[in-house]
């Protein structure tokens, strides 16, 4: 009985904690977006400040531009995006390990940068079309990367539902004996799944930052072609290190769920079953999320001004 | 468990709202041009777009700060036109309903500074007195992927009517949190985030007593 105690506690807290959420999310995810709006803005206008002082002042004021610009990387990635969503579901419920996580959120990050970059020289240089032109292909990256969300929701599914159906669910050989080392064993089906990641690597990083397209379009007008590159770069680092901050909470956010949870169930097995269920649920979500992310994008007209 | 589901669920809601950010700024003017009985009968707006914007319509004429006036207009020409079905991201309402605007009768572009410039004249379809109760004046881009604020220290200008009779009033922009939630969460169901950008409008007030 006195075991008992501690465990209603903390069933009891996770209830509480869970409510506090999703009453309170909602103004608090107001305020943090207004006060982006009003940072994105002046960082945008000091980043084309800074342009224009490499342009005037030659390649030591780069400098400033690729320190603005690493910071606007870690701001903008503070902001909402899907890339964030599709990497806090997928770490939350799929067994990943931290190492994994981290290099996910940094890789993802950079080949975001990198689409940027190719969108831009590509449509530019090679193609000598329009700087007008790299948004349309641009929002041809997106609507690619949004149905990579979606295929990867799907697999995740697929995987998970394959675990739950088999008699004896896959990776769950281990007996739980109450220690902290251990808690991620429990969870199905096992980690290194090279597939899942690409997907999920593929998922995020073809979306091409529009941050990242509006300085390399004014940095190739302004004739400053390496400047711009080295300021995607840059960004791509501050993004990478927010990600994987928020991919390094999750994983912890996981791991400690699972090993509260792992003190409720004696043998280990229910938790299994438990993070099948878990893998499958996060398995939808990330589809609905492609699903939904591609019909918007499918039915938005193209804007105006654009 | 149920916690991190719900949390998971509530992250998708916002996830398409990154599409509505807003990634290019205008400095807006406005001028209100009333006719001879004091009726509003057109606005003119002055939009100055910024470094970025200007970048992707005159890439090759950014670094020369000049560039040749018949692109600039066909440039314009088009945009227009495709404002057109938006009203020109021009929300005028007399108690609470939104006035019918005409096409737009003239517009001029330039390169002002680093700077591309378009300002352009939009009529009612019905010239409307303010009276005292007034009209209000919002623009504003629907989808929010542009932000439209009064360039900084400027407001509306009061055309063709005492300046006395008038009196105007800029509100800055009070997104309330619940809105904002709301508009992201309908992001998920409608079209384009469309609903979204006035939450982050300026309004205008004009009440002529």
């Amino acid at each position: 009985m006195a075991r008992r105690w501690p465990l209603g506690l903390v069933l009891l807290a996770l209830v509480m904690i869970g409510l506090l959420w999703t009453v309170d999310a909602g103004a608090a995810w107001a305020r943090l977006v207004a006060w982006t709006v009003t940072m994105q803005r002046e960082l945008h206008q000091a980043l084309a400040t800074a342009l224009r002082a490499v342009a005037e002042s030659g390649p030591l004021a780069g400098l400033g531009l690729v320190s603005l610009s690493f910071l606007y990387g870690v701001f903008h990635a503070a902001g909402p995006g899907h890339g964030k969503v599709v990497i806090a579901t997928y770490l939350g419920t799929q067994h990943e390990t931290l190492r994994r996580g981290v290099a996910l959120a940094f890789a993802s990050a950079l080949l975001q940068g990198v689409v940027a970059i190719v969108t831009v020289v590509g449509t530019v240089l090679v193609l000598e079309r329009t700087a007008r032109q790299t948004q349309h292909l641009a929002d041809q990256l997106e609507r690619l990367s949004f149905a990579a969300v979606a295929i990867l929701g799907c697999f995740l599914v697929w995987r998970a539902a394959r675990g739950l159906l088999a008699a004896e669910p896959v990776g769950c050989g281990h007996h739980h004996h109450g220690h902290g080392h251990d808690h991620g064993h429990h969870h199905a089906p096992a980690p290194g799944s090279g597939r899942a990641f690409g997907a999920a690597l593929l998922s995020i990083g073809l979306r091409p930052c529009s941050g990242a397209i509006l300085v390399l379009v004014l940095a190739f007008a302004l004739d400053l072609r390496i400047a711009g590159i080295a300021a995607v770069l840059a960004m791509s680092l501050g993004t990478g290190i927010a990600v994987a901050g928020l991919a390094t909470l999750t994983v912890y956010a996981r791991d400690t769920a699972s090993l509260l949870a792992g003190r409720l169930d004696e043998d280990g097995r229910k938790l299994a079953r438990i993070g099948q269920v878990l893998a499958l649920l996060g398995g939808l979500v990330i589809t609905a999320l492609g699903l939904s992310l591609l019909q918007a994008s499918l039915s938005a007209p193209a804007h105006p001004l654009f | 468990m149920l916690h991190r589901t719900l949390l998971a669920l509530a992250c998708c809601l916002p996830a398409t709202a990154a599409l509505a950010h807003p990634h290019n700024w205008i400095d807006l003017g406005t001028r209100l041009q009333f006719d001879a009985e004091e009726r509003l009968a057109a606005v003119e707006l002055d939009w100055l777009f910024d470094e970025f914007y200007t970048a992707y319509i005159a890439e090759e004429f950014v670094a020369s700060g000049t560039a040749p006036s018949d692109f600039l207009r066909e440039v314009a020409a088009e945009n227009l036109a495709n404002l057109r079905e938006y009203d020109y991201f021009l929300d005028i309402r007399k108690d609470g309903e939104r006035l019918k605007l005409g096409d737009v009768t003239r517009f001029e572009t330039e390169m002002r500074g680093e700077r591309l410039a378009l300002t352009f004249t939009v009529p009612l379809a019905e010239p409307i007195a303010p009276g005292a109760d007034g009209i209000t004046l919002a623009v504003y881009d629907p989808t929010y992927y542009i932000e439209i604020l009064y360039a900084e220290g400027t407001g509306p200008e009061l055309d063709g009517i005492p300046p006395e009779r008038c009196k105007s009033v800029v509100m800055p922009p009070t997104p309330d949190p619940e809105m904002v939630s709301l508009a992201y969460a309908l992001d998920m169901t409608q079209t384009a985030g469309d609903g979204l950008g006035v939450n982050f409008a300026e309004v205008l007030t004009v009440q002529c007593p």
